[in-house]
């Protein structure tokens, strides 16, 4: 019996899904390192402690953990908070659902029209090539402080995995099924639906997991640049504010929104495409 | 007879299709792209849109111009330049070592896979304003902001490709009793080298979009290109900033056209 190798450890299989949290749960052969991960955390958490509280690094720069969890309180009582909160969240959302809906519609438009797809697959990629968060002065002025301009960045910024991917997997689809539907007598539409768009949403879940990314990070950075609510312009404000603990906060905040996103999309891909032996 | 009356619009034969069928995309493309302009050029002139809310495209044609021979303009290219190319180099190496390190030791990668998976599921831009605390408004904390974009993949891409070796030669190579060094020049390297310029090119792309991110944060206080988009906004020179959007796209699709030609010439083995 050979001993196991790294090529069949689920965390690497996992992580080469090169998809953002791509990664699956650990088995249970990984989880005896649980222990040793938890004791990472925990000398990391006391060095760090240590680091702020005796000066070593400036409070400013690094303030304890202590501090930090002591502040939290005051960030969430703010009577303004919710609506930080809730402006991210539908920001987030809303430009991930319009940006997927665009990214769906290209993919499919070019996936089914030969012409369409070697005249615009260039110029798409084109666009994708270039750095779109140098738009986000440009969207504000277009579109104003609100969440519209936050969607229309997160839109620019998100729709282009979710297209490819819709591109690349409607054309997954074996020429043997494709012989079987036409010979049944199938309409073309019946075939796309019944045939082509179920072999291609594994691929589409993949690039929506992607797009979840980048929806969040054109949400932000657009409220870097200017916004009069949101997680992000809070964070920049509190920065400029020197309040520093709670921009630790609200960065340990945003990682765990967009965990949480994360694994709802996830459930819903597991709950769709329940077809699917491997991820 | 019947063919002999029948029209032929197009100067083609049964085996060859005709010179539109081959080419016609590339007009559809190009017509595209000049058709939008010039309903943007139109509208502008027509009073449709707010000309300095959207500039038309001649009037950005002659900014571009004018911008590109001044020194001012310069000095905010190299800022840029300067902090991109340092930011990857120094991602690169961050994550080229790492990536090294999770691979080719396993217990390390068991142990601080949740970490890696946390870290992914951070929008690293948020660490961009807290690197402008803690270093200042020159180019130190824009260069950190690109370094913490842009390792991230390249160290996913390098472990990937250092660990997901083909399984019968590495069974070989241990029956044959090849030491782990042997192992790792002869086998891993060079299957992990079309994931690394993989995860390069996307490193790449993401110093520059953290370098900007950083100078769109710290804003009128620094030298770049970034800087002058949101500058020339907020000064309503419209022209001068979709000027400068220009030259940064125009810059963001050479860098990834040379970095795509790298990776042919480099990893040739793969076509």
């Amino acid at each position: 019996m050979a001993r196991p190798t790294e090529l069949d450890d689920p965390t690497l299989a996992g992580l080469a899904g090169e998809t953002p949290g791509g990664g699956d749960l650990p088995t249970r052969r990984e989880r005896r390192y649980w222990p040793a991960s938890l004791a990472v955390l925990v000398v990391f958490l006391a060095t760090w402690q240590y680091a702020s509280r005796s000066g070593m690094v400036h409070r400013i720069i690094l303030p304890a953990p202590t501090d930090i969890a002591a502040d939290v309180p005051f960030l969430v009582t703010d009577r303004d908070f919710l609506r930080h909160f809730t402006t991210t969240l539908w920001e987030i959302v809303g430009g991930f659902v319009f940006g997927s809906l665009v990214g769906l519609a290209l993919g499919t438009a070019l996936a089914l029209s030969p012409l369409l797809r070697r005249a615009y697959l260039p110029l798409v990629t084109t666009f994708q090539a270039t750095p779109r968060v140098i738009l986000a002065p440009v969207v504000i002025a277009w579109f104003g402080f609100g969440a519209e301009s936050k969607i229309v960045q997160a839109i620019i910024l998100c729709f282009f995995p979710v297209f490819l991917n819709t591109l690349v997997g409607l054309s997954l689809t074996e020429e043997n099924a494709l012989k079987l539907m036409r010979s049944l007598g199938a309409t073309r539409w019946q075939t796309f639906v019944k045939l082509r768009l179920p072999d291609a949403l594994p691929t589409i879940f993949a690039g929506l997991k992607v797009a979840l990314t980048f929806a969040m990070i054109g949400a932000i950075i657009s409220e870097f640049v200017g916004a009069e609510y949101g997680l992000g312009y809070l964070l920049s404000r509190y920065n400029f504010e020197l309040r520093i603990t709670l921009v630790y906060a609200l960065i340990v905040l945003l990682a765990l929104l967009g965990l949480a996103l994360y694994l709802l999309l996830d459930w819903l891909d597991r709950k769709l495409v329940f077809w699917r032996t491997t991820p | 007879m019947k063919h002999a009356e029948r029209a032929a619009p197009l100067p083609a034969s049964a085996a060859r299709p005709g010179h539109l069928a081959r080419r016609g995309h590339v007009y559809l493309a190009i017509g595209t792209v000049l058709g939008l302009l010039a309903l943007w050029e139109l509208a502008s002139a027509l009073r449709l849109v707010h000309p300095v809310l959207f500039p038309p495209p001649s009037k950005v044609a002659v900014a571009l111009v004018r911008l590109l021979g001044q020194d001012y303009f310069m000095r905010h290219l190299r800022a840029t330049a300067y902090v991109t190319t340092l930011g990857l180099i120094f991602g690169a190496l961050l994550g080229l070592v790492l990536g090294a390190v999770l691979a080719l030791v396993p217990p390390i990668r068991h142990t601080l896979y949740p970490y890696v998976i946390a870290f992914q599921a951070l929008p690293k831009i948020v660490l961009a304003p807290l690197f402008v605390t803690a270093f200042g408004f020159g180019p130190e904390s824009k260069i950190a902001t690109a370094v913490a974009i842009c390792f991230f993949p390249l160290m996913l891409n390098t472990m990937v490709g250092l660990s997901l070796v083909d399984a019968e030669a590495l069974k070989l190579m241990r029956a044959l009793r090849a030491s782990e060094w042997q192992i790792f020049t002869k086998l891993r390297l060079p299957n992990a080298l079309p994931h690394i310029f993989a995860g390069l090119q996307t490193s790449i792309t993401f110093a520059i979009t953290g370098a900007l991110v950083a100078e769109l944060v710290t804003g009128g206080g620094s030298d770049g290109l970034g800087r002058l988009v949101d500058t020339y906004g907020q000064q309503l020179e419209t022209e001068l900033q979709f000027a400068v959007v220009v030259i940064v796209s125009l810059i963001g699709v050479a860098v990834v056209l040379a970095a795509e030609w790298l990776d042919r010439r480099i990893v040739f083995w793969r076509r």
